[in-house]
């Protein structure tokens, strides 16, 4: 799920939480997702990075190396 | 020997100066350099391989073309000796571009041809992708243009992936480099969501590759989309025309393209607080729905038992007073036998003057008796002990 996803789904979830008719369980069973989606959504940005990588032309196709930028 | 002041000498000079109208609007070439503002007047020195001259441009907002450090220009003016400072200043009035001007020509030219084919159309344009997660950058891998590229990228979103296909941007044939860069990243498939072609400022001649035919023809023709950042602002190369987006610099593309994911994670935080707010008010407002209703739970049942309790109550009331009128009814009844009792008593008989006889037993009967029988006569006040004379029976 991207950011724009887990926003949306956040959204719905708090609006299920301001409907004063949703059962009680509901509310805790959406809650508990939300508290997941948020969890999910902030350890990618902490785990995973992009790579930087440089592109050769082999014969027919491209191929990465690693990038290491010069120190300037 | 006279001696002069200072004013003296500068006036005379000024005044030499002023009188030789032969340096009067004249045209001088040279090299810009040490180019600075300060409102409306531009400041830069003049130099050949000899020798250099101030320049002061009064109002250069005003002029078509605008020199930069390095370029050779040719520069309409006067020179003016500022007798108060004792320094001679070139004052221009006009200035253009030398050396290029055939350069120029062939720009204008080209650019109308290919602008007729509808390469810089703008219903060709494609849409940008504003948060790639993986666009490849045509640029030289050295200099400040990747690294601002690749700096503001990462701090905008670190999980895009970044690919750099490394060009020379400058020098005879870097178009050629460039355009097979752009080909070949749309031929061979890398993942990347569009291309951004790059390099930094530079002298008019620097940016002369990205006026290429070839480089137009190859970005127009580019399936992926493509961000030019070329040069500066003020100058647009065909390239930039050709492009789907221009970008004022190499930093503004990366942050064209890449999402705020920093942006992203504030506004994920804070919707998730949000959630955590409407939760515990959720919670609480079953709490207190499960409290109101026991409250109204117990407040039925404090009723009931009143109510009950009340029954009992009342009922008691009701069994006391009958049963205190049926012991009042019992007694005046009893009562009244006790009169009726007491009427029949043979002793209040006495009273009224009778008397009761008894002879060991009571008498009921003159059969009873025989003379001589001993008979006890029972009076109100007394006895009297007889004998009986003689018994008639009547």
């Amino acid at each position: 799920m991207n950011f724009e996803e887990s926003l949306k789904e956040l959204q719905k979830i708090i609006q299920k939480l301001e409907d004063k008719t949703t059962p009680l369980d509901d509310g805790i069973k959406e809650f508990e997702k939300g508290v997941l989606i948020t969890r999910d959504c902030l350890e990618t940005v902490n785990k995973a990075s992009g790579k930087v990588a440089l592109l050769q032309k082999d014969l027919d196709k491209l191929i990465e190396t690693p990038f290491a930028e010069s120190e300037e | 020997m006279k001696t002069y002041t200072i004013e003296q000498l500068n006036s005379y000079i000024e005044r030499l100066l002023s009188e030789e109208e032969i340096i009067h609007n004249i045209s001088v070439e040279g090299e810009v350099s040490g180019l600075s503002f300060s409102g409306k007047t531009a400041f830069f020195v003049l130099k050949d391989s000899a020798a250099q001259l101030s320049c002061m441009f009064y109002d250069f907002r005003g002029s078509e073309y605008l020199p930069r450090d390095g370029e050779k220009v040719a520069v309409t003016g006067t020179p003016q000796y500022s007798k108060k400072y004792g320094s001679l200043k070139f004052s221009v009035m006009s200035v253009r571009p030398v050396g290029r001007g055939e350069l120029y020509e062939r720009f204008l030219k080209l650019k109308a041809a290919l602008s007729s084919e509808g390469l810089f159309d703008a219903a060709r344009k494609k849409a940008i992708p504003s948060s790639a997660r993986r666009f490849a950058v045509v640029t030289s891998p050295e200099g400040a243009v990747i690294h601002d590229i690749i700096t503001t990228a990462r701090r905008r979103d670190p999980l895009c992936d970044i690919l750099i296909y490394p060009v020379r941007v400058q020098g005879a044939g870097a178009d050629q480099e460039i355009a097979a860069a752009v080909t070949a990243l749309n031929k061979y498939g890398t993942g990347a969501e569009l291309i951004i072609v790059a390099r930094g400022g530079g002298a008019t001649e620097d940016l002369e590759n990205f006026n290429s035919e070839t480089v137009v023809r190859a970005v127009a023709a580019s399936v992926l989309p493509v961000v030019s950042a070329v040069g500066h602002e003020t100058d647009t190369t065909l390239c930039d025309l050709a492009a789907d987006v221009r970008a004022a610099t190499p930093t503004a593309a990366a942050a064209m393209v890449t999402a705020d994911i920093y942006g992203a994670v504030a506004a994920v935080k804070a919707a998730a607080e949000r959630m955590s707010r409407t939760f515990r008010l959720f919670i609480s407002q079953k709490h207190s729905a499960l409290y109101m209703s026991a409250e109204i739970m117990n407040r039925l049942f404090k009723n009931i038992f009143t109510e009950k309790r009340n029954m009992v109550i009342t009922r008691a009331a009701r069994l006391k007073l009958l049963s205190e009128a049926f012991l009042t009814d019992r007694l005046n009844r009893l009562s009244q036998h006790k009169i009726r009792l007491e009427k029949s008593n043979p002793l209040s008989l006495l009273e009224s003057g009778y008397a009761k006889l008894f002879a060991k037993v009571p008498i009921y009967s003159a059969g009873q008796l025989g003379p001589g029988d001993d008979l006890d006569v029972y009076l109100k006040d007394g006895i009297a002990y007889t004998k009986v004379k003689e018994v008639k029976r009547v």
